[in-house]
């Protein structure tokens, strides 16, 4: 698996350095500022959109997962990596093209691909089709992650399992804390804040 | 221009300004609009995040390790919603400002919903006027 795993990434890494469009492509795609902050402004925007009161409770609901989401989900990895430690692409391979800078926090899982996909799955629960416009988005963060050097695949697919998962889990969590969270939005409403 | 922490919570201020922006005239949520008319909205909502971002960008190579000064995840997280909640009120504020002279409907609905046809401002002297009246009474 692992051996598959280097192959993979070998193959998606060779392609950096191919086609300088590409390259200029992925190295935007890959900043810690595009495509997470889209991400999160898309996510942000539900809270907002809704022709009715109710519908528009339904996406801030859905925030409220990808937040929760997002934010446990970097909880996780932050306590994981505490014990395990997979080294970056580039300090194990050699002729790893690299077009960022050199992390030095872990590999495994990435937390980049957890953001993403926590965010996709907790606006999913309410709205299939912002969900899977900011599952796309997702899905390009974590390929430009593979082709900038900076992950193995194993790490981008384990990072939006636990994404994906701990978003789930965390929405069950607040569905039964329901009334405590009704009581929150009441107080929002007050202000005119939700 | 600032320490990066600042320009990205500038970013994201401005970003989810020009967001909330798009959200009001997508919803028809006059009362969060800066100017009362949607085709407006919509222009003032892509010029401000697209803006904000060819200003991040125009700042030089912002993706600096978090070791060397750079902006780690859970700060990320941090400054995001500080901006987007800072977004919220400076568009309740302008909103409010930018159409005062707006005499809106009575107020109906709560939360969000009550800014459908008024500004914060309007809704809270309608709010204030029948808790005089009230009072009075």
């Amino acid at each position: 698996m692992i051996d598959a795993d280097r192959q993979l990434f070998e193959w998606i890494n060779g392609l950096a350095g191919e086609s300088q469009a590409l390259d200029n492509v992925m190295t935007l795609l890959v900043s810690d500022f595009f495509l997470p902050v889209l991400i999160a402004l898309a996510a942000f925007s539900r809270w907002f959109v809704g022709r009715t009161a109710q519908e528009r409770l339904a996406n801030q609901w859905g925030f409220l997962y990808a937040a929760i989401g997002a934010g446990m989900a970097n909880l996780i990895i932050q306590i994981f990596n505490q014990s395990f430690h997979r080294p970056r692409p580039f300090i194990t391979l050699e002729d790893v093209t690299v077009l960022f800078y050199r992390p030095t926090d872990p590999s495994f899982p990435s937390n980049a691909a957890a953001f993403g996909f926590a965010m996709a799955a907790g606006v999913w629960l309410t709205n299939r089709r912002w969900g899977a416009i900011i599952g796309v988005g997702a899905l390009l963060f974590a390929f430009a992650r593979i082709y900038a050097g900076m992950h193995f695949p194993l790490d981008v697919i384990s990072g939006a399992l636990l994404g994906i998962l701990t978003t789930w889990f965390f929405a069950r969590m607040l569905d039964q804390a329901k009334p405590v969270v009704d009581w929150a939005f009441r107080l929002l409403r007050w202000f005119h804040l939700a | 221009m600032f320490s990066l922490a600042v320009d990205y919570f500038l970013l994201v201020f401005f970003a989810a300004c020009g967001v909330i922006q798009l959200a009001a005239a997508q919803s028809r949520i006059g009362g969060l609009l800066f100017v009362s008319h949607v085709g407006a909205g919509y222009v003032i909502g892509l010029g401000l995040l697209a803006g904000a971002f060819a200003w991040f960008v125009a700042t030089g190579d912002q993706n600096i390790p978090g070791d060397l000064g750079g902006v780690e995840g859970a700060q990320q997280f941090g400054l995001f919603f500080a901006g987007a909640a800072g977004a919220v009120v400076a568009t309740m504020v302008v909103a409010s400002l930018a159409q005062i002279r707006t005499s809106g409907e009575a107020v109906e609905g709560t939360g969000v919903e009550a800014l459908r046809n008024q500004t914060l401002l309007a809704v809270a002297m309608v709010r204030f006027r029948r808790w005089r009246g009230h009072d009075r009474r």
